[in-house]
């Protein structure tokens, strides 16, 4: 018995780890680039993840092999990569992405045209290569004193701390290259905006005029995009922001002396990105009649039921219930009959009791979910509702009694009459 | 003689017994040149009703929601399909294996219609003996044993309702026909038992319930009423009514549709017809006709005020309370004018005039001289053959698929005619001996009748008409009276006689090939099994509906929804055992419109429609490779229709030339050539089709180059056609895992979904 226990307890933990730690194949512009983001790579090693660091031309590098994925994300820092050593190119990367794994993409202004591209197939359109994003009134100056109006201090933060983690009061420092996102697009977040006074522009060029700029918030700094399969990818327009000289660096902004906020913020973003926090996980779905424990094969038109489904949040490699108000269950055939929100019980069970429409047909649960920072959750679940049989109707109905009562009358009237008829002289 | 009549009954049984069995044999060449197999579209939904029942019982099946058809609407099916025939082979089956003997269900089916062709066969000797003689009877069963019309939807393996329905309805006749002759209630319990079996099997039984009081009223007015009639006439309303109400799929409608009415109407006729009678008897002439004209003008006030009431209530409905399917037959234009969905089928178009040659050969020429015959020697059991076979010309003339109505009429008919003849021609031959004129004498009118008699056998139908003093007078040599009799009936000259047996017995020879032609070479062809001869004798088969139903059934998930036109429904839900948007039972229109529409439209927003319906699989049948003209392309403009019926958007003229032709060529409508159909159709069907004919895009159904030739799909893939094209599968793609940002310079519209 306690040889099971322990074997248990090996299991979880080694479960845990593998959960918790995703490899992690890390790409940079060259090899001796290595100690420039070691903050940042000790951080996420402290995380649990493993983390392979390559140069991006190394003839060795593959990211599949016999058809296996052999990292679970990747991390892309050379921005002017036109290529990829060994077997990988742009069709890997997606391929990778579209088998449910996760990509940190980090440029800068030196962006080569294939990183534009891998960055435009995850829905963010990069700027032009060359252009910088300036603000004269957001910038911080390092402790040399040198003024540069291309290290932003952005603070605008997209409302998701499972994101981002924070709040934060020290600004982020970013220098780099602005993206945009196109405005229908259902899947990308913009986590850290421009400042309303930045701008996107190539100082090599001469404006034209008017100017066709990427001005203020419309330019996104960092921006997380999550695939319908929950692969996640954020691009980030500067490496900068994850090197040890930003991460460590005491910064003036306006006047006053700070440290900076992006440790945390890059940290956590990237954990995000790799899928150790935000991952909702939504199981066990069930629902049952009232009064009864069975699942059945369908319904009947207007029986009392209960649906229910268990939502955990997956964080650092541990499961806790979520808890939030605004999953809906659909109950659809054609139209949702039934749209309401569904209770949770404080221990990740989601539950909702209601009666089933008097419409018969194929219907469906339909849970559609996608709360900004969290894995999206679809679930459908087809349960037939059938008419009454034919032994369900009531037998007798009170209003129809007077029918009954002429059909008997009738029938003995008849009776009596043939009777009379047959034996009366 | 008494030997004679015995060797006479023998034979008698004898014929039948060889009718039945060559009804039931001529009707397997599907078997013999196919295979046993189920054909067509409705008998696969009856096969499969059938299997259920088999498995899950007589009472699930009442009860049975099928989610697997109509999604996501389901169908009722217990409440909305004619069970008789289902019932039938369900208790074929149970017994048969009751007795031990394991056959599977489908044989039990594929061999349902046979059967009932054979006793159909009998319930029409039964008819005609009871109207004429048995002679007649045995010829009319002869007759109705092979008819081609009754064969095409007869032969093994159409497990259609009409296999057992003709049956059924030739059933009621012959129990009401003999209710009438009888009297007996015993018969009338069972005339009201079969018509009871009817309404289960068949929506024709609405025939049967407008036929019946039409006699009703002719009986009446030619002043010929009696008892009789009405114990025929009245249970068979009365509890035929109650009866069909309880059967779901008629229920109300047995009291609330137009329909039914005229029924009822007889009713009332005929109890207020027995009414007169009985008061004209107890009462003295004079007082009769006073009381009469009270009673008459203030039973004129009355029915005015009734039949306004009636006529406020129907007009309430736009179709004057009758369903499309009636109205359809009433008005013959009404289908085509308003409901596109009947119209659309081959089977509801009017009848060509040659079909009426093919489908009845030399019946339909001689039925006319059986009506002259019926009338001839008119009886209340005549009189109803001839408006049958009048009513049923009417329908026929409607309606192709209602030659099966008038079928067994005509051969009635036919019967009674040709048996006359015949008794003339063969009298003829047996009297020669006679001098051929004798001094006349008054005639005897039933004389005729008993001649027949004893030619067939035991008496028939009116009892009361035949004594059995006049049983033996015939056999003996003719004298006196009888003689006279005789010599005026079978006058006719031995060389005339002898040729007009030769020509009867020759129409007879030529209608028998004729319709060993039709049922083997005509009506057994399965549809879905395609047989085409080949150079060397033998015949190249086209099984591509099973192949393609059976990749169906094993390379897509159990739940998944294939959409195709309604047509194909019940066998991809049979065959392939996936669910179906719409199939061929085409109650909700709207539901079918939907997929009309989406056939119609352009890629986009048919995959659209086909994500909100949960579609992932999508075929069309396409013969443009063989030559196989019954595609979808060229039902396409039925889709446009039916579509544009509910979806004004969908116009037909969009997708006709400006000179309003329909073509897939280069002239080709702009619509047409951008819709989901003709992509999904000639999708990589160039490249092929330059393999085969050696130029590019030759469609050997429309015999030219199609319009478009490099056809791209964004929103669907291929994922199987069928070895000679027929059958083409796609998959409707899934959205795409990533939304790409569009960039300046990059091509447009490539948000082309994941494949795979």
């Amino acid at each position: 018995m306690s040889r099971h226990l322990l074997l248990g307890v090996a299991l979880l933990a080694a479960l845990h780890s593998a959960y918790a730690g995703g490899k992690v194949l890390m790409l940079l512009q060259s090899e001796k680039n290595i100690d420039r983001f070691s903050s940042f790579t000790d951080a996420l090693t402290a995380a649990g993840f493993t983390i392979e660091i390559k140069g991006y031309k190394d003839s060795s590098l593959k990211l599949r092999e016999y058809g296996t994925w052999l990292y679970d994300d990747l991390v892309l820092f050379a921005p002017k990569a036109e290529g990829f050593g060994g077997s990988i190119d742009q069709q890997t990367i997606l391929d990778f992405v579209d088998s449910g794994h996760n990509v940190l993409l980090g440029v800068n202004s030196d962006v080569s045209e294939a990183m534009r591209n891998l960055a435009a197939e995850f829905g963010v359109d990069l700027d032009d290569r060359g252009t910088k994003v300036y603000d004269h009134f957001h910038y911080a100056v390092k402790e040399d004193g040198k003024q540069d109006h291309t290290l932003i201090a952005a603070t605008d933060l997209v409302d998701s701390p499972v994101m981002v983690g924070g709040p934060y009061k020290q600004p982020i420092l970013f220098r780099g290259l602005a993206a945009s996102v196109p405005s229908n697009s259902e899947l990308a977040t913009v986590v850290l905006s421009a400042p309303g006074t930045a701008y996107s522009h190539d100082p090599k060029k001469s404006m034209i005029e008017p100017p066709a700029l990427m001005v203020g918030a419309a330019a996104s700094l960092v921006t997380a995009v999550q695939a319908r399969n929950n692969a996640r990818m954020v691009v980030a327009g500067s490496v900068e922001m994850f090197s040890n000289d930003i991460f460590n660096s005491q910064v003036t902004v306006n006047g006053a002396s700070t440290a900076t906020a992006n440790k945390d913020f890059c940290v956590t973003l990237t954990r995000w990105a790799f899928q150790d926090r935000g991952v909702l996980v939504a199981s066990n779905l069930r629902h049952h009649l009232l009064g009864s424990e069975e699942q059945p094969w369908g319904y009947r038109v207007n029986d009392d039921v209960e649906f229910l489904v268990d939502v955990m949040e997956h964080e650092g490699g541990v499961a806790k219930p979520y808890k939030a108000d605004d999953i809906q269950l659909e109950f659809i055939m054609l139209n949702p009959y039934v749209r309401v929100p569904l209770q949770h019980d404080g221990q990740g069970t989601f539950s909702l009791r209601f009666k089933v429409p008097d419409v018969y047909g194929v219907f469906k649960y339909f849970i559609d979910y996608s709360h900004r920072g969290y894995s999206y959750i679809k679930l459908t679940h087809q349960v037939p509702v059938r008419p009454f049989k034919h032994d369900e109707y009531e037998r007798f109905l009170v209003c129809a009694y007077p029918y009954y009562a002429s059909a008997a009358s009738v029938m003995a009237a008849f009776f009596a009459l043939g009777f009379f008829f047959l034996y009366h002289k | 003689m008494r030997l004679f009549a015995k060797l006479g009954q023998a034979f008698k049984y004898l014929a039948l017994t060889g009718i039945c069995l060559l009804a039931f044999s001529i009707r397997l060449f599907s078997v013999v040149k196919y295979e046993s197999v189920i054909h067509e579209f409705d008998p696969y939904f009856n096969y499969r009703v059938t299997q259920f029942l088999t498995k899950q019982g007589f009472y699930d099946m009442w009860n049975w929601f099928d989610d697997r058809t109509w999604y996501p609407l389901g169908r009722v099916v217990g409440g909305t399909v004619y069970p008789g025939l289902i019932f039938t082979a369900g208790s074929m089956y149970k017994i048969l294996h009751w007795l031990n003997i394991p056959i599977h269900v489908q044989e039990v089916c594929v061999f349902t219609a046979p059967l009932f062709s054979a006793f159909c066969a009998l319930a029409c000797y039964g008819l005609v003996s009871q109207c004429r003689s048995h002679g007649a009877g045995l010829l009319a069963a002869f007759f109705v044993a092979m008819v081609p019309s009754y064969i095409s939807r007869s032969v093994a393996g159409s497990y259609d309702n009409e296999g057992v329905a003709i049956f059924a309805l030739v059933n009621t006749f012959y129990w009401f026909i003999k209710t009438v002759n009888t009297g007996s209630v015993a018969d009338a319990v069972l005339s009201v038992l079969a018509y009871g079996y009817m309404v289960l099997s068949w929506g024709g039984y609405s025939f049967i319930i407008n036929l019946l009081p039409l006699y009703c009223l002719a009986i009446i007015f030619f002043g010929r009423l009696t008892g009789r009639l009405y114990v025929a006439f009245a249970p068979l309303i009365a509890i035929g009514t109650a009866i069909s109400c309880s059967i779901p799929v008629v229920g109300f409608n047995a009291v609330l549709m137009s329909e039914h009415f005229g029924a009822f109407f007889a009713f009332l006729v005929l109890h207020v017809a027995l009414l007169v009678s009985y008061v004209k008897r107890m009462l003295p002439p004079k007082q009769f006709v006073v009381l009469a004209t009270i009673v008459l003008s203030s039973a004129l006030a009355v029915g005015a005020l009734l039949a306004s009431m009636v006529a406020a209530y129907v007009a309430k409905s736009p179709t004057l309370g009758w369903t499309g399917r009636s109205m359809t037959l009433l008005d013959p234009t009404y289908a085509s004018r308003f409901v596109p969905i009947i119209a659309s089928v081959s089977e509801h178009q009017p009848p060509q005039w040659n079909s009426y040659i093919m489908d009845l050969h030399i019946l339909i020429m001689i039925a006319p001289a059986g009506i002259l015959a019926c009338f001839h020697k008119l009886t209340d059991a005549t009189l109803f053959l001839v408006l049958y076979g009048l009513t049923a010309v009417y329908f026929s003339g409607v309606m192709i698929r209602l030659m099966l109505v008038l079928a067994p009429a005509v051969c009635c008919l036919a019967a009674v005619a040709l048996s006359d003849l015949l008794y003339v021609v063969c009298g003829s031959l047996r009297a020669k001996p006679l001098p051929s004129f004798f001094p006349l004498s008054p005639i005897d009118p039933a004389a005729p009748r008993e001649g027949e008699e004893d030619e067939g056998g035991a008496g028939a139908g009116g009892k009361e008409e035949s004594t059995p003093s006049k049983k033996k007078s015939k056999p003996r040599a003719p004298s006196g009276k009888a003689a006279a009799v005789v010599a005026k009936l079978y006058g006719l000259p031995w060389g005339v006689s002898v040729g007009l047996l030769t020509v009867v017995l020759g129409l007879l020879g030529l209608y028998v090939v004729h319709c060993i032609h039709a049922s083997a070479d005509m009506y057994s062809s399965p549809s879905i099994v395609l047989q085409s001869p080949r150079q060397d004798g033998g015949y190249y088969v086209f099984d591509d509906f099973r192949e393609a139903y059976a990749w169906l059934r094993h390379n897509t998930h159990p739940d998944a929804k294939v959409a195709s036109w309604w047509d194909y429904g019940y066998q991809t839900t049979a065959m392939a055992n996936r669910t179906v948007i719409v199939d061929n039972n085409t109650w909700n229109t709207s539901h079918i419109a939907t997929v009309g529409r989406a056939m119609s439209s352009g890629e986009l927003k048919a995959w659209n429609i086909y994500r909100s319906l949960d579609v992932e699989y999508v075929f069309v049948v396409f013969g443009g490779l063989v030559g196989y003209p019954s595609d979808d392309i060229n039902k396409f403009l039925w889709m446009v229709r039916i579509g544009g019926g509910v979806y004004p958007e969908i116009k037909e003229k969009d997708y006709l030339t400006s000179d309003g032709d329909y073509r897939v060529d280069s002239r080709g409508a702009k619509t047409m050539l951008n819709s989901l159909m003709y992509k999904l159709s000639y999708y990589d069907f160039a490249d092929e089709s330059q393999f085969s004919t050696g130029q590019r895009g030759i469609d050997r159904v429309r015999g030219y180059q199609i319009g478009k030739l490099n056809v791209k799909l964004n929103y669907f893939e291929e994922v199987f056609t069928s070895q000679h094209w027929m059958m083409r599968i796609y998959r409707v793609r899934d959205k795409p895992l990533r939304d790409p940002a569009l960039k300046p310079g990059a091509k447009k519209g490539k948000a082309a979904p994941r494949r795979g």
